[in-house]
């Protein structure tokens, strides 16, 4: 479960437990599939048949739970339903092509894993819609920097040390202060917590960079915080993965 | 029209190599539409055009791109990473070999390019795209080492989880299939100091290809041609 699952106040009916339950469905589906070890077993009409009905059910829930979410609301008209209604049908066919249930040419484990991108980028964008909302973004920011000083983030998020500490101890009221940047600092947090440290964190603001004119990423914050949303998303976005540079 | 005089050699193999990602994020690009293959632009590839797996042929070679990107300078910075470095085994054919700077030279193209500004290496990539290549093996523009080559494979692939055992030596599916076998080395690593001392940073002086050239120049004689081979 995400760190901010708990703050979602705008969805209801528990659409990110729905995403998660099925995210876990894909994940144990995709080992079942470790293929039989012996050749009698694999050729055994009784094992046969057990895989293939214990694959199809799997198929039927999966099926349910995506067209439930499709229609939810929240997400009918999204992007990201749209292409998992897409990978459903891309799966639909390599289950109908895999009579055995072995899954030998690894077909419907590839559509099973384009199958997981999509319903992890949506729980990537609850997440992001969450910290928008700027009491969210500074009750997170508050939690994920849980070891560096408060007077620090107060800095960077351009907030009292008080509120800070508040934040800390769930105490969140409406943010009137600098609420934009609360925001962006908020998803620019959400896209580094899984590269560096708290402290790795507050030294990603203040590091020079090239590609800025050696300008630090707080300095462009400071500056103008629509323009360094600009600029900053995407490069902590492209750290997420290694790129040739 | 290809804008190399000589068509790079087209080799096949089979090459272990790394990769860092944040910790959570799967070691390969892969994904469904749009909305979920958006890789940021790199050397080979301009973002929206195509997938490509930035792959290094040694761990340092990978830490390197990490230190490149975030511009990770001091010791203070470089121990509080906390990467995932992946190990994954590569079997594939018609694979671009552009693996040192004489073999771009020798196809007739400016081995420049191999470490730096990304407008030219994204428009060769494309060329080499359309002839038919699944990769490009370069010089590192980032690991400054004698030797340091990456590897770029052109399209998505998906990661299959190896625990418990070295990688296997054979390709699941077949070569060129999409499923490479994939072993997590760490989920909470920094780069090394090595790596981070042999940076060669975005706007800094790559010192092996200044010797490479340095070397090309002696050889090639005062006139800045290559000295004739007697008959």
């Amino acid at each position: 479960m995400s760190a901010l699952a708990e703050p979602i106040p705008a969805i209801g009916g528990g659409l990110r437990e729905r995403i998660e339950a099925l995210a876990r469905d894909l994940d144990t589906a995709l080992k079942p599939y470790d293929e039989p070890s012996t050749r009698d077993l694999r050729n055994d009409p009784v094992s046969r048949k057990r895989r293939v009905t214990e694959r199809d059910r799997w198929f039927e829930r999966v099926r349910g739970e995506i067209l439930d979410l499709a229609r939810d609301p929240a997400w009918r008209d999204h992007q990201l339903a749209r292409e998992l209604l897409l990978t459903l049908e891309d799966l639909r066919a390599e289950v109908a092509l895999d009579h055995h249930a072995l899954d030998e040419g690894w077909k419907v484990r590839y559509a099973m894993k384009i199958m997981e991108d999509v319903v992890r980028a949506m729980l990537r964008q609850l997440d992001h819609n969450a910290i928008d909302d700027p009491a969210v973004a500074a009750k997170f920011v508050a939690d994920e920097l849980a070891h560096v000083e408060v007077r620090e983030i107060a800095r960077l998020l351009g907030a009292t040390t008080k509120s800070v500490r508040n934040w800390r101890s769930g105490r969140v009221e409406q943010i009137k202060r600098n609420p934009k940047r609360i925001s962006l600092i908020g998803q620019l947090v959400y896209e580094l917590r899984n590269s560096w440290t708290g402290h790795g964190i507050l030294m990603w603001f203040d590091a020079p960079r090239e590609q800025f004119g050696e300008r630090t990423p707080r300095e462009l914050i400071d500056a103008d915080v629509a323009d360094a949303g600009r600029k900053l998303i995407p490069l902590a976005r492209g750290g997420r993965a290694q790129l040739d540079v | 029209m290809p804008s190399w005089t000589s068509k790079p050699a087209a080799v096949a193999g089979s090459w272990v190599a790394y990769r860092h990602v944040a910790d959570g994020v799967p070691p390969l690009w892969h994904g469904a539409g749009s909305a979920t293959l958006r890789q940021e632009s790199g050397r080979w590839h301009r973002e929206g055009e195509a997938l490509v797996q930035y792959l290094a042929l040694s761990s340092d070679g990978a830490w390197a791109e990490f230190v490149r990107y975030e511009g990770v300078r001091v010791d203070a910075r470089r121990r509080r990473a906390l990467r995932s470095l992946w190990q994954l085994r590569v079997c594939a054919d018609q694979i671009a070999d552009l693996s040192t700077f004489d073999k771009w030279e020798a196809c007739g193209l400016d081995p420049a390019i191999a470490v730096g500004d990304h407008a030219n290496s994204q428009a060769l990539a494309s060329e080499l795209r359309r002839a038919g290549y699944r990769g490009v093996l370069s010089p590192s523009a980032a690991l400054d080492v004698a030797g340091a080559v990456n590897l770029a494979l052109f399209g998505g692939r998906i990661e299959h989880r190896i625990e418990g055992e070295p990688l296997p030596d054979e390709p699941i599916g077949g070569a060129n299939a999409p499923w490479l076998p994939t072993i997590l080395l760490t989920d909470r690593g920094a780069p090394t100091p090595f790596a981070m001392g042999r940076t060669c940073y975005r706007s800094g002086h790559h010192r092996t290809f200044a010797e490479w050239r340095v070397g090309r120049g002696r050889r090639r004689g005062p006139t800045g041609r290559r000295p004739r081979r007697s008959p």
